[in-house]
């Protein structure tokens, strides 16, 4: 059970680090747990952006920065951040840089985003990671409130749609048919790699994406499929998507200007960033689902 | 072939000894409810709980002081009983003279003489008493010196005066005898007074829903924790209470939402009418639910700070210092309660009968036609529950609660009925000491998986260092 | 309303929500709130004639459970506004979240915007009035009162209800269960008048086709939707 924040600049660049901070600091008392955002930087072409989190003692950061392909490799905490030259599958890439020496968990591939989250507040997550000065063209982010699986990093949102570069979900709520979904998707050849039911709809958006859906299919198909409660936003490398389950139990709020587009859980949120910007936010009917675009 | 015939009953054949043979899956109850649904078109619905045996706190035992530790003497020796609930949050707590309270009825499932009744016996004896799905009824909060103030999903009667009147307010989320379901209160006791309170149309069965009207997960739990925190200006304590699901994690969710309490019912825990199929094959024992409950407050590091009620099933004085033992900080009793009142008393027999039922197996307080005058509405039936002598009968059974709590703990060496620990019990049943993780008599490691690793880690070892062979070899 | 300037003011910034709430509490006649900024729990349990006017967008549980107040929100609420209104009124100048006006027992709330999800559920009495329009299952269990909706309603409307009325001035996406359609009487007109109410089309009044009143071995299709 969380809280869930959602922003886009329709043309630009911008401060998108600073917005994602006010606004998941305002929802703090839905998420004691952790907080995490996917936030989406200027598109490399050559290389990718991956994140994993690490044990900072163990050696992790000199075992990555030997491996193949790897660019640019620093840490700061727990989170390496790395460039990596790669063609292939990047689920590969995640599991190469996994068994290097060390523990060592990938987080996030893509060629513009990165998912940073840690346990504790989107305050915390500036302070270790300085998020409030990256800039972005658009960005979701999470406060989490543990339900049933652990109170850790590795199962905190965002989720990344491993292995498809720049896919990310944060979910409010619990889908009631996680494990059917899971097994009928790892009949597929997908993997799971936490007990977290929101890893589900990363996967599940993913997996319909790369059959040749639209994010407006997919996100439609998922209402009627994902059963239980949600709330949940999915961003790709070109957009964000949000859908509210048929009897509108978790809350979703949107609105937007010419130039952007802002989503939250709650207006306090919304209001939080954009005090005087005389926004009137709406919200998301039962089982309705948009989507934005750059 | 003859004789494979010899246990056939078959009449004209001497030798044959006449047996019926039921079958366990198509037993007669099995039949009977199949051919009862096929008459009626629905589930069938009864009253109290599950009929089913379920791992219980019958399955441990104490384990008193003899030569190992010193035992006190029951006369002279005190043993305290005195319990707070729900400080934790700078409230005034419940203060109990003894860890029992009475657990939320309604006026509607219950009478009001019954009502009255406990409260006036919940005042004796220093406990407090506990609203349900109707509202307060004035006359209880006149008896009961410390009143619950229940917020349920249906707020039939909810009143803020009320709330702001009331000692502890508890917002329920479900119950044991049917998690993940609402209140359920049969024609013939919606009664011109009850609907008139839940302002609902005279002789409906009414359904309640199952979720809150205002709020949905745990994460607006919180924000509705506040709401009923502002609406009593921080002075009153707040439970949670929860029917024994996922225990664990309800438990972490609720301390996470800013519950002052939490109350575990067990599936154990009665009801005064729910569909049969929830009683029995809902929710998870009492015995396990205060284990999962109390484990979870230990991770979390609330144990102490946030207070654990555990119900459902909850019998006899021991049955409580056995939850005691395990963790809770106070029971609650309801089915004992309506017992003590007069609940399957042998009296008016012939009242039974009509009810199809007899005493010692009476559980059709949905009926309304309660012949002792608890569970029903009918004005003539009421009268024969004279609150003066069933507030007796209570008292005097809340006092002998507390006399079997206080004479475990002083054969346990303790001068505190909470410092019973689980140290101090020893399971009878295998299931029973892998659900609490109590040593099953006769063993002193427990049956968890952290002492049977470490149990085996350990011989590991020290086979790989060769003492032990070495120790062996020398012996002569 | 009371001209600001009489008003006791109360700024938020600054203030945790039980500070504001002592203040409005404590304060004679009217109250003006400022930078409420969306902040929950505020004007809980106001029970006296107090007028309080928030001057901004709320959050959740808005002015809830109040026995006489008259609450004026220049801007929109979270869920729940007015949540077991007992008397008094409430007006929201903006649009609300879900469950507005739960299990309110009597006063009026007026909501000019949309409403959301669950709107005027488990009402036991009182008038609840949506400008615009409302969203799933609203009137959800309605045991008594009225509930006005100018514009449209989405599916569900009017579901499992006892004694309440529900009028929708607009579409109707789909009845709940139980929830059929009556005539509007001249009686009925001259209520909706006297709110100072349009409807964006015509009335539609929707009341409870009595079949889950009770259990029943019949009419399985109706029963199959409840529990």
């Amino acid at each position: 059970m969380c809280g869930l924040v959602g922003f886009l600049y329709r043309e630009r660049y911008g401060p998108v680090g600073e917005i994602q901070v006010k606004m998941l600091d305002a929802l703090y008392r839905r998420g004691p747990d952790s907080t995490g955002v996917a936030i989406y930087g200027h598109p490399r072409s050559e290389t990718y952006v991956l994140h994993a989190r690490i044990d900072a003692s163990d050696g992790a950061v000199e075992s990555v920065k030997a491996l193949e392909g790897m660019k640019d490799v620093t840490s700061a905490g727990a989170d390496l951040r790395a460039e990596v030259t790669w063609a292939g599958e990047l689920e590969r890439l995640a599991d190469s840089v996994e068994h290097a020496n060390g523990h060592i968990e990938v987080t996030s591939i893509g060629r513009s985003m990165e998912i940073i989250k840690d346990v504790g507040s989107a305050s915390d997550l500036d302070r270790l990671y300085g998020l409030s000065q990256r800039e972005a063209s658009h960005a979701i982010g999470h406060t989490r409130m543990a339900t049933e699986s652990r109170v850790d990093v590795l199962h905190s949102h965002p989720f990344w749609a491993r292995p498809f570069a720049d896919i990310a979900v944060v979910h409010n709520g619990h889908i009631t048919n996680e494990h059917k979904l899971k097994r009928r998707l790892e009949m597929k050849g997908h993997r799971f790699f936490t007990g977290n039911d929101s890893e589900a709809i990363a996967v599940y958006i993913a997996d319909k994406l790369a059959d040749g859906a639209t994010l407006d299919d997919a996100l439609k198909d998922s209402v009627r499929e994902l059963d239980g409660t949600f709330a949940y936003l999915v961003s790709t490398r070109d957009g964000i998507g949000v859908a509210r389950d048929p009897f509108a139990t978790k809350p979703m709020l949107w609105a937007e200007t010419d130039e952007f587009v802002v989503m939250a859980s709650e207006e306090v949120a919304i209001l939080a960033a954009f005090p005087d910007a005389g926004l009137v936010p709406q919200e998301l009917a039962a089982g309705e689902v948009r989507w934005w675009y750059l | 072939m003859e004789g494979s015939l010899m246990n056939e009953k078959s009449s004209g054949n001497p030798g044959g000894f006449p047996l019926l043979r039921p079958s366990r899956i198509y037993s007669p109850e099995v039949i009977e409810d199949i051919q009862q649904k096929a008459e009626i078109g629905r589930y069938r619905i009864r009253a109290w709980s599950t009929l089913r045996r379920t791992p219980h706190l019958d399955d441990l035992t104490f384990v008193p002081c003899t030569l190992s530790r010193v035992p006190l003497e029951g006369y002279r020796e005190t043993c305290e009983t005195r319990t707070l609930l729900g400080a934790r949050h700078g409230a005034k707590p419940i203060e109990l003279r003894t860890p029992i309270t009475i657990a939320g009825m309604s006026y509607g499932a219950l009478s009001r003489n019954a009502k009255v009744a406990l409260g006036t016996a919940a005042t004796r004896v220093g406990i407090s008493t506990t609203t349900g799905d109707g509202g307060m009824l004035d006359a209880e909060r006149e008896a009961s010196d410390q009143l619950v103030y229940q917020v349920l999903p249906s707020r039939y009667g909810f009143n803020p005066h009320h709330l702001r009147q009331a000692n502890a307010a508890e917002i329920v989320i479900g119950q044991g005898a049917k998690p993940g379901t609402g209140g359920l209160l049969l024609e013939s006791k919606v009664s011109e007074t009850i609907a008139h309170q839940r302002t609902l149309p005279v002789g409906v069965d009414q359904r309640s829903p199952v979720r809150h009207p205002d709020f949905i997960g745990p994460d607006d739990l919180q924000i509705k924790i506040e709401e009923i925190r502002e609406a009593t200006e921080w002075k009153i304590p707040v439970y949670v209470k929860i029917g024994a699901c996922r225990v664990g994690d309800d438990v972490k969710l609720a301390a996470k939402a800013g519950a002052d309490v939490i109350v575990v019912d067990g599936m154990e825990g009665g009801t005064g009418a729910s569909p049969e199929a929830l009683l029995d094959h809902t929710g998870i024992p009492t015995l396990a639910a205060v284990c999962e409950a109390i484990a979870a407050l230990r991770e979390m590091r609330l144990e102490g700070e946030v207070n654990l009620v555990v119900c459902g099933g909850i019998r006899t004085g021991v049955d409580a210092a056995k939850a005691l033992a395990l963790g809770a900080d106070a029971v609650s009793i309801g089915t004992a309660a309506l017992i003590a009142l007069n609940c399957n008393k042998p009296i008016y027999l012939e009242d039974y009968e009509k009810l199809g039922t007899q005493p010692g197996a009476c559980h059709h307080c949905h009926t309304g036609g309660c012949p002792v005058g608890i569970t029903t509405q009918n004005p003539e039936l009421v009268k024969r529950l004279p609150v003066e002598e069933a507030a007796e009968r209570v008292e005097n059974f809340l006092n002998s609660m507390t006399m079997e709590i206080q004479m475990m703990a002083r054969a346990c060496g303790k001068s505190n009925v909470h410092d019973l620990e689980p140290e101090d019990l020893r399971a009878l049943t295998i299931e029973s000491a892998l659900i609490t993780g109590v040593p099953l008599a006769g063993m002193s490691t427990p049956l968890t998986i952290d002492a049977i690793a470490d149990a085996i880690g350990s011989r590991l070892s020290f086979a790989s260092n060769g003492s032990h062979r070495t120790e062996v070899a020398k012996q002569p | 309303m009371v001209p600001v300037e009489e008003a006791t003011l109360v700024d938020c910034n600054g203030r945790s929500t039980r500070e504001i709430n002592e203040l409005i509490r404590g304060a004679e006649g009217s109250v003006v709130v400022r930078n409420p900024l969306g902040r929950h729990c505020l004007g809980v349990a106001i029970l006296k004639p107090l007028q309080v006017v928030f001057q901004g967008p709320v959050g959740w549980y808005c002015a809830t459970m109040g026995d006489g107040l008259e609450a004026e929100i220049h801007g929109n609420c979270g869920w729940s506004v007015g949540q077991n209104l007992m008397s008094g009124s409430i007006v929201v100048r903006g649009h609300a979240g879900s469950s507005s006006g739960a299990t309110i027992r009597g006063g009026t709330i007026r909501i000019d915007g949309n409403s959301g999800a669950r709107t005027g559920i488990s009402m036991k009495g009182g008038t609840l009035i949506v400008g615009g329009n409302v969203g799933y299952m609203s009137g959800f269990m309605m045991q008594t009162g009225t509930l006005v909706v100018c514009g449209d309603a989405a599916d569900g409307i009017g579901d499992s209800m006892y004694e309440g009325r529900v009028f929708v001035g607009g579409s109707i996406a789909s009845l709940g269960s139980d929830a059929v359609e009556a005539e509007v009487t001249e009686g009925d007109l001259a209520e909706l008048a006297a709110l100072n109410v349009e409807p964006s089309q015509s009335w539609t009044k929707l009341v409870a086709g009595r079949k889950l009143w009770n259990f029943s071995k019949k009419e399985f299709e109706v029963w199959k939707a409840a529990l």
